[in-house]
């Protein structure tokens, strides 16, 4: 038995748009344990931004759980939330517009330090080079400025930022999906190596199937603010069973397959999201009931769940 | 429905040459460089499109693909400019033409569009407009005959409901909508030459499969020649006949598609291909590292040898000293810039990637 590091029960999160309420969130749970990377993976708009960073409380919800340990953040006051800040960080997927390009390396890493109040300065440098060591930057970038840096130099400094006060959770937004593609690699696996190391557990926010299928123990696949299936590694890519994880796979280019594009039309409107299941209108499989009733969650494997009312057992 | 694809070149040995002196290509580049100041960003590059093919110029940011794409259309930025080498459109040189005629091959001709259609379209027209003002640059037509053929063209891009949407603005239309728009306006005087530049890179990958499949199919709808430019070797792959690799502004590697994926020969191609995540090989982190490139993107100015040779596994001292040539591997149309590769086979001298 794994130990649960955060437990999220019908989180809500919605936004007031001149047109409507917008359900950016609409009833999401989840586990994830000690060590676990889980992907949520979906196509823009569908909600996996606002769940990561709902889950920081950097967005609040309106309803619904978030328990870290046991502790359901959403009920925190800012006060009492920050003992929890240091111990869930964030890495952007943009590196040059989430460092401040005014300041050096060094003081981007220490910052968080003395916000934390770390107070001795020689504890603050020493804490400062081990994080930059981890992520394989040599010790002279720490006097240098962010412009001086790659793509993926900055999106290690960004990284080391987040490690730099020995957090649980790393919740990573699309964090190499700027990156060429000879630098994801290296960042993959020098995230895959800090996991290892410290027993981290991330959050991996992606559109990038390729890419979670490397580094995820257990994908979810959000569709307008739904999780529409969930499952560990072996079982998820070995059936999927949502046709929109389907449509997604099959969309992936370089699969060499037929030049048909699996799915047509675009995500609805989330303000008014389709009756039933919200993915009926693009479904090659849609029937009567799609239309009418939104289909629940049900297991259909170890730890695979699917939002599908034709999706087998 | 059936659709025959014209597509792939047939597998197999190639066909005996033809007795007659094959037909120029519609686009011909050679020895094209680039500058930006004391910044060389492309440097004797060469290549060739065919009527009707697709070929895809591949590389990572900052290799000149960018920057070749703009070149075509006498389009690069101030401060770039074509410093050697000549483009020839059908026959012309299109550093000669003047002004007139080179207004006429922009959009005419020649068609591009980019990767961000938001930033690409204006957002104070409606889109009618602007498909309007595109096809009356070229065609002497009325306000409403020009019209009624933006919405025949918006009905060819599959925008659904094109009598309601022309006079709608681009805020509104989603990523793929708005491609779509910009995709209309680029064939809206039938192109000889479309270039896409990373069309699909901001797009959800669902959307994505569509474009791309809009693409092919109007390039032979329409008799196109579509000129790719992507980083994404998946999209290569699946939709061009041929492909030119990019590394720091010169060509490492060229050959049809098929060739290129089966018996890839330049440390580079070889590196791209292993490192990037795909569905069908992809390993899992339990599994294994990924293999990667070392180091970064470098920039070739200043470089005596080989641009890639700093990171490249297989590097020998002369890649070092001296700046290798792109020429056929022994009389083929498998071009290669890599003398240690040159007379490897493909099981032969596997490249290591750590």
């Amino acid at each position: 038995m794994v130990a649960t590091l955060l437990s999220v029960r019908d989180l809500e999160v919605s936004y007031a748009t001149p047109e409507g309420r917008l359900r950016a969130v609409d009833g999401v749970s989840f586990e994830l344990a000690r060590g676990e990377t889980l992907a949520l993976v979906g196509e823009s708009g569908c909600g996996k931004s606002t769940l990561g960073k709902s889950i920081l409380c950097l967005v609040r919800s309106n309803s619904g759980q978030v328990l870290f340990e046991d502790t359901d953040l959403t009920q925190l006051s800012r006060r009492a939330l920050k003992p929890f800040r240091k111990r869930m960080q964030m890495v952007f997927q943009d590196p040059a517009s989430s460092l401040n390009p005014r300041q050096t390396i060094f003081k981007l890493l220490e910052d968080p330090l003395i916000v934390h109040g770390v107070r001795r300065r020689e504890e603050r440098r020493r804490r400062v080079q081990v994080a930059i060591d981890r992520v394989g930057l040599p010790h002279a970038a720490l006097t240098r400025f962010p412009h001086e840096f790659s793509g993926g130099q900055k999106q290690r400094i960004g990284i080391a930022r987040a490690l730099i006060l020995d957090p649980s959770l790393i919740v990573c937004d699309e964090p190499v999906s700027a990156l060429d593609v000879s630098i994801q690699a290296q960042v993959l696996n020098l995230l895959v190596e800090l996991k290892a190391a410290s027993g981290l557990s991330y959050l991996f926010i992606s559109h990038d199937l390729g890419v979670v299928r490397y580094i995820a123990d257990t994908i979810a696949v959000m569709y307008l603010g739904h999780i529409v299936e969930r499952g560990p590694h072996r079982s998820f890519w070995g059936h999927p069973a949502h046709p929109y994880t389907r449509a997604l796979m099959d969309s992936v280019p370089g699969q060499g397959r037929g030049r048909v594009a699996p799915i047509t039309g675009d995500l609805p409107n989330a303000i008014l999201p389709p009756p039933g299941c919200s993915f009926h209108p693009r479904c090659p499989a849609a029937t009567e009931i799609c239309r009418m009733v939104k289909p629940p969650l049900r297991v259909i494997g170890p730890e695979h769940v699917v939002a599908c009312h034709h999706a087998l057992a | 429905m059936p659709i025959e694809d014209h597509h792939t070149a047939p597998a197999g040995p190639v066909p005996p040459a033809p007795p007659h002196p094959p037909v120029p290509p519609l686009l011909d580049v050679r020895d094209l460089a680039i500058r930006f100041g004391a910044v060389e960003a492309v440097r004797g590059l060469s290549f060739s499109v065919t009527r009707g093919e697709t070929l895809a110029l591949v590389g990572e940011s900052g290799c000149g693909k960018s920057a070749t794409a703009l070149s075509l259309l006498r389009l690069l930025p101030r401060g770039g400019e074509v410093s050697a080498g000549t483009i020839r459109f059908d026959g012309q040189d299109v550093h000669k033409l003047p002004d007139a005629a080179l207004r006429r091959l922009r959009g005419g001709d020649i068609s591009m569009i980019f990767q961000e259609p938001m930033s690409s379209l204006n957002p104070v027209l409606t889109i009618g407009t602007q498909i309007v003002e595109a096809i009356r640059e070229h065609e002497r037509l009325s306000r409403r005959s020009a019209r009624r053929k933006a919405i025949e063209l918006m009905d060819l891009v599959r925008i659904p409901e094109p009598h309601r949407r022309i006079d709608e603005y681009q805020h509104v239309l989603s990523g793929g909508m708005r491609q779509r728009v910009m995709i209309a306006i680029a064939v809206a005087c039938q192109p000889r030459l479309l270039i896409a530049d990373e069309p699909t890179t901001a797009l959800d990958v669902t959307i994505q499969a569509q474009i791309l499949e809009l693409l092919d199919g109007l390039r032979r709808q329409l008799s196109m020649s579509l000129l790719l430019i992507t980083h994404d070797l998946g999209v290569v792959a699946d939709w061009a006949d041929r492909v030119v690799v990019m590394y720091a502004g010169r060509v490492c590697e060229e050959a049809r598609t098929e060739l290129l994926f089966r018996d890839p020969r330049h440390p580079y191609t070889r590196g791209l291909m292993a490192c990037s995540t795909r569905l069908g090989r992809s390993p899992h982190y339990r599994d294994g590292r990924l293999p990667e490139i070392a180091g970064s993107i470098a920039s070739a100015t200043g470089v005596a040898g080989c641009a890639f040779a700093a990171r490249c596994p297989s590097a020998i001292l002369t890649c070092r000293s001296q700046r290798p040539d792109a020429r056929p591997i022994a009389d083929t149309d498998h071009v290669l810039a890599c003398p240690v590769f040159e007379r490897a086979t493909s099981d032969g001298g596997d490249v290591a990637f750590s």
